[in-house]
C-alpha cells in the first residue's frame, strides 16, 4: 500500500547526544545555524531536549535535537542489563526503562536524550577528540546500541591536542560512521559533508537529506545575493545622501555648519550600522556582538595615505581610476568627432578626471548655502564628493560580510572585525576598480539611479563576495 | 483651432509617452502640470516640507505629469464645448471664414469633409455645405459681404454644429483616448516603479524563494551560572592517604600520578569507569580514613560521580577530590576546569569533601574575584 506508506512518511530526525560538555550544543548551533543556542563550558547547560527543524515553506525536511548529556549512564545500563533479551528485543527494554522512570528526576537527562531516539531519531554521538578516550564512555555507547537506532559519531575538537586516533579506534566498534567535525570552523562544504553522512544512516532518509543539502546550497546563494543587494543600496544611498538644514537670517553660523556636518556624518554611520545589522540577520547572526573601528569620517588624518591604503584607495590608485574614468568620457568626444581630435578628448578627460580626484581626496563634501525660498535659506551637505569614500565603505562592508558568513553559529563572544591592508588586495583589482568607479560617478551625481544600474553594481559585489567565500 | 491645437498637443503627449521611460524627458517641461509642481514647492508652511520629503521615482513622475496634463486639457475642452453651446443658445452669432491663400470653396469643402469623417455620415447637417461655405466666406475687400452674407445671415449660424462636433471629437473624444493611454502608462509605470522601492526586491525574493527556517521552535530556558567559590579547598596534598582512588582512571595510571605528586598509600583502586555499580559499592564498603580521589579535570562531574562521592563520604572521614590533567600536560590542571568541579561540589555541600586547587595563585585570584 504505497499511498498509506507515503502519508505515514516521517521526516528524518537526528538526536545529538553524548557525555556532558562535549560540544553537543555547539554542533547543533552550527548545523542549525542558530546563534541563540546556549553554549557554555559549564556542564549541564542543556537540561531539556530542544528541536531544531529544517523547514521549507512549512514542510519539515529533517529535525535535529539538542539533548542533555548522560549523567547516570552506568545505572541505566545496569537496569537494561537486568533484562536478558535477544538483540531484536533490546529496544523494547529501553522503552520500558523510559516508561518506568518517566517521573524519576534522577534520570531526567537520560529520559530527555533517549526519548527522541526511541521516537525514531538517528543518533549523532559527540565526543571531544582533544581529550583522551576513557572507559566511562562505554556505558553510554552501549546504551545507544541497545536502542537499535542508526548511529554515527562526530569527533569534535574543543582544544588543540589531538587524540582522534584512539577515539576513532574505540568509536569504530560502536558506530558505522565516524567523522571529525569542528563546529567552530564551519564552511558550506563541511556542513554539506556532515549532512551527507547523516543521509547514509538510513536508506529512506537519503532523499530528504539530499534535498536539504541542495536547499542549503541555494540558501547560501540566497544569503549572498541578499547581502550584495544590501551593500549596493548602502553605498548608493551613502554616496548620494544629502543633509539639509534650514536657517533664518543672512548667513549660516559656524555652529549651524557644524550641525549639518555632524548630522550628515551621523546619518552615514547609522546607515552603515543598519546595513551591517541586516546582513547579520540575513546570515542568522542576530545575537552577534562585535568590535570594530568606526567609519572613518573624522579629521583629515583618517584619510591619510596610511588609512587610505588600509580602507580605501591610495591617492595614486585613486588618480589612476579617476583618470581612466575621465578618459572614457573624453573618448566619447573623440568618437563624436570621428577621431579627428587625435584623441585629444581622451587626454583632456583623463587630466580633468585626475585633477578632480586629486582635489576631491580630502574633503567629504563641502557645506553649501543654498536657495532662498520665501526668506528661508538652507545649508546642504552631500552628495559625497570624496572619491575614496565609496571604496572605504565598500571595503568595510565586504570585509564585514565575509567575516559574518565565515563565522560559525557555535562561536560565542565578541567578534573582532579588524581589517588590514592585505584585505584590500584580496577583493579589489584594477578591473573591478574601474568598473566600480563608473557607478560611483553616477551615485555622486545625485541623480536617481536606474534599477538596471543598481543591479549591475549589485552583481559586481556579488561576484566579489563569491570569490572571497 | 479646435482641431489642430488639440492634435498638436496630443502628438506631443504621445511623443513624451514614448520618452517617459527615460529619466529626464525634456518634453515634460513644457507641460503646465510640471510647473504646477514647481510652483507648489514655493509655497510656505508645511506643504513645502512635505513636498521636499516626497521622493517620487522620476520615471513615475513623468507619467504623473502626462496624466495630469490630459485631465487639464480635457477639462479645458469640455469648457470650450459648453461655452460654444452656451453662446449658440443665448446669442445669435454668425460664423465666417477667410484665408489669404487662394482656396476655392470646393477645396475648402473637401477639407472640411475630410475633417468631419467621424460624424459626416451620422449627422450630415454637421458638415457645412458648399453653399454655406461660399456664403460665409469673408472678403476683406469688395462688397460681397454686405450683399450675400446679409441675405443669408440666418444660414451662417449653421456652422456651430460643425464646430461643436469638431470640439467633441478632436478635443474631447481623442483627448479622452489619450487620457486612457496615459492612465494605462501610469499604471504600468507604478507597477514597474514598485520594484525600485526599498525592500520590494527583498519582499519579492521572500515570495518567490522558499522560506527556510532552521531555528528552534521555542526559546531556551536560560541557564544561570552560579559563581560561588567552593569553601573547602586545599592547596597542597598530604604525603600519604589511607587509600588513593581514581574515578575512571586505571590503576597503573594512578601509581604514576600519585608518584608525581609524592603521595603514598597502601591502597590504589580504580572506581567508576568500566566498574559495575556493585564493584564500586564493594570498594566503598572497604574504604576508611582519608581518601584521595583523583578525577580527570577535563571531564565534567556527572551525577554518577556525585552518587559515588555521596556514598563514599558517608563511609569515610575525609575525601580529597583532586582533579588531574592529561599525562601530556604532566597532570597540570587549568583553573577553569577546577572551577567546574568546585561549582558542582558546592551544590553537593558535604563537610567531609575537600577539593584540591589547580594552583594556589590561579585559584586565589578566582576566589578574590568571587568575593569581590
Amino acid at each position: 500500500m504505497p499511498s498509506r506508506r507515503q502519508s505515514d512518511f516521517v521526516h528524518p530526525k537526528f538526536a545529538v547526544v553524548g557525555h556532558p560538555n562535549k560540544g553537543k550544543s555547539s554542533i547543533v548551533s552550527a548545523l542549525a545555524m542558530d546563534d541563540s543556542v546556549q553554549v557554555s563550558d559549564t556542564p549541564g547547560t542543556t537540561t531539556k531536549k530542544r528541536s531544531f527543524p529544517l523547514r521549507v515553506d512549512g514542510k519539515t525536511l529533517y529535525e535535529l535535537f539538542d539533548t542533555p548529556g548522560f549523567q547516570r549512564a552506568r545505572r541505566v545500563l545496569a537496569w537494561l542489563e537486568q533484562h536478558d533479551v535477544s538483540a531484536d528485543k533490546k529496544h523494547e527494554v529501553v522503552q520500558m526503562f523510559i516508561s518506568a522512570h518517566k517521573d524519576d528526576p534522577k534520570f531526567n537527562d537520560e529520559i530527555e536524550l533517549l526519548e527522541p531516539i526511541m521516537n525514531g531519531a538517528g543518533i549523532i554521538y559527540v565526543v571531544d577528540g582533544s581529550k583522551p578516550y576513557g572507559e566511562e564512555y562505554e556505558a553510554e555507547m552501549e546504551i545507544l546500541r541497545w536502542t537499535g537506532q542508526p548511529s554515527m559519531a562526530l569527533i569534535n575538537h574543543i582544544d588543540e591536542s589531538d587524540y582522534s586516533e584512539e577515539w576513532e579506534r574505540a568509536l569504530g566498534q560502536y558506530f558505522k560512521i565516524v567523522r571529525t567535525f569542528n563546529p567552530m570552523h564551519i564552511s558550506l562544504e563541511k556542513h554539506v559533508s556532515i549532512l551527507e553522512s547523516m543521509a547514509q544512516l538510513k536508506e529512506e532518509w537519503t532523499a530528504p537529506v539530499k534535498e536539504s543539502i541542495k536547499l542549503f546550497e541555494s540558501y547560501h546563494d540566497q544569503m549572498l545575493e541578499r547581502s550584495s543587494s544590501s551593500i549596493a543600496k548602502m553605498v548608493y544611498k551613502s554616496v548620494s545622501m544629502v543633509e539639509q538644514l534650514t536657517f533664518n537670517g543672512e548667513d549660516a553660523t559656524e555652529d549651524e555648519k557644524h550641525t549639518v556636518e555632524e548630522k550628515y556624518k551621523e546619518k552615514l554611520r547609522t546607515l552603515e550600522k543598519s546595513t551591517q545589522k541586516s546582513i547579520e540577520t540575513i546570515w542568522n547572526h542576530d545575537h552577534l556582538q562585535k568590535e570594530q573601528q568606526l567609519l572613518p569620517l573624522e579629521g583629515m588624518d583618517l584619510f591619510s595615505e596610511e588609512t587610505a591604503s588600509v580602507f580605501g584607495l591610495t591617492r595614486k590608485e585613486l588618480l589612476v581610476t579617476a583618470a581612466a574614468s575621465g578618459a572614457a568620457t573624453g573618448a566619447g568626444v573623440d568618437l563624436l568627432f570621428a577621431g579627428s581630435t587625435l584623441l585629444l578628448g581622451a587626454g583632456v578627460g583623463a587630466v580633468l578626471g585626475g585633477i578632480g580626484a586629486f582635489f576631491a581626496f580630502n574633503e567629504l563634501s563641502e557645506v553649501k548655502v543654498l536657495g532662498q525660498t520665501l526668506g528661508k535659506r538652507y545649508l546642504e551637505m552631500g552628495p559625497m564628493e570624496n572619491r575614496n569614500f565609496p571604496y572605504i565603505l565598500l571595503g568595510r562592508a565586504i570585509y564585514h560580510t565575509t567575516a559574518i558568513a565565515n563565522r560559525s553559529h557555535a562561536v560565542r563572544g565578541v567578534a573582532e572585525l579588524a581589517m588590514d591592508s592585505t584585505f584590500k588586495e584580496k577583493w579589489l583589482n584594477d578591473d573591478l576598480r574601474k568598473s566600480l568607479e563608473k557607478f560611483h560617478k553616477k551615485f555622486r551625481s545625485g541623480k536617481e539611479i536606474e534599477t538596471e544600474d543598481l543591479n549591475a553594481y549589485e552583481s559586481l559585489i556579488l561576484n566579489t563576495l563569491e570569490k572571497l567565500l | 483651432m479646435v482641431v489642430f491645437l488639440p492634435l498638436f498637443t496630443m502628438t506631443l503627449t504621445l511623443f513624451s509617452m514614448f520618452r517617459a521611460n527615460s529619466t529626464q524627458s525634456m518634453l515634460i517641461h513644457i507641460s503646465p502640470a510640471f510647473w504646477m509642481e514647481k510652483i507648489l514647492r514655493l509655497l510656505p508652511n508645511k506643504i513645502e516640507d512635505n513636498l521636499k520629503e516626497v521622493k517620487i521615482n522620476p520615471l513615475l513622475g513623468n507619467w504623473i505629469v502626462i496624466k495630469r496634463s490630459q485631465i487639464i486639457a480635457l477639462a479645458f475642452s469640455f469648457g470650450l464645448l459648453f461655452a460654444l453651446l452656451g453662446v449658440v443658445a443665448t446669442k445669435d452669432i454668425a460664423f465666417a471664414w477667410s484665408t489669404t491663400l487662394s482656396i476655392t470653396s470646393e477645396a475648402f469643402h473637401h477639407f472640411l469633409y475630410t475633417l468631419a469623417f467621424p460624424w459626416r455620415d451620422l449627422y450630415p447637417s454637421a458638415l457645412p455645405s458648399i453653399e454655406l461655405i461660399e456664403q460665409s466666406q469673408y472678403f476683406r475687400l469688395g462688397d460681397k459681404l454686405s450683399e450675400e452674407m446679409i441675405q443669408n445671415a440666418s444660414k451662417l449660424g449653421e456652422w456651430w454644429k460643425f464646430l461643436a462636433f469638431a470640439t467633441l471629437f478632436y478635443a474631447i473624444i481623442l483627448r479622452f483616448v489619450v487620457y486612457l493611454l496615459s492612465e494605462f502608462g501610469l499604471k504600468r509605470a507604478i507597477k514597474k516603479s514598485f520594484l525600485t522601492l526599498d525592500g520590494a526586491k527583498k519582499l519579492l525574493n521572500d515570495m518567490n524563494e522558499p522560506i527556510i527556517s532552521t531555528h528552534a521552535n521555542e526559546n531556551e530556558q536560560q541557564f544561570i551560572q552560579r559563581n560561588t567559590a567552593y569553601a573547602q579547598m586545599i592547596n597542597a596534598l598530604d604525603a600519604s592517604y589511607d587509600s588513593v582512588q581514581g574515578w575512571a582512571i586505571p590503576k597503573e595510571n594512578l601509581f604514576v600520578i600519585a608518584d608525581s605528586m609524592n603521595v603514598i598509600s597502601p591502597k590504589f583502586v580504580e572506581v567508576g569507569g568500566a566498574n559495575t555499580l556493585d564493584e564500586d559499592m564493594e570498594i566503598i564498603h572497604h574504604s576508611r580514613g582519608e581518601v584521595l580521589l583523583y578525577v580527570k579535570s577535563w571531564e565534567p562531574p556527572t551525577m554518577d560521580f556525585i552518587d559515588y562521592l555521596e556514598a563514599l563520604a558517608k563511609k569515610v572521614d575525609k575525601v580529597i577530590v583532586c582533579p588531574v590533567g592529561t599525562s601530556e600536560n604532566a597532570y597540570e590542571t587549568e583553573a577553569r576546569e577546577v572551577n567546574v568541579w568546585a561549582r558542582k561540589l558546592s551544590m553537593f555541600g558535604s563537610e567531609k569533601v575537600w577539593l584540591k586547587s589547580s594552583s594556589a595563585k590561579a585559584l586565589g585570584r578566582e576566589a578574590e574575584n568571587a568575593e569581590s
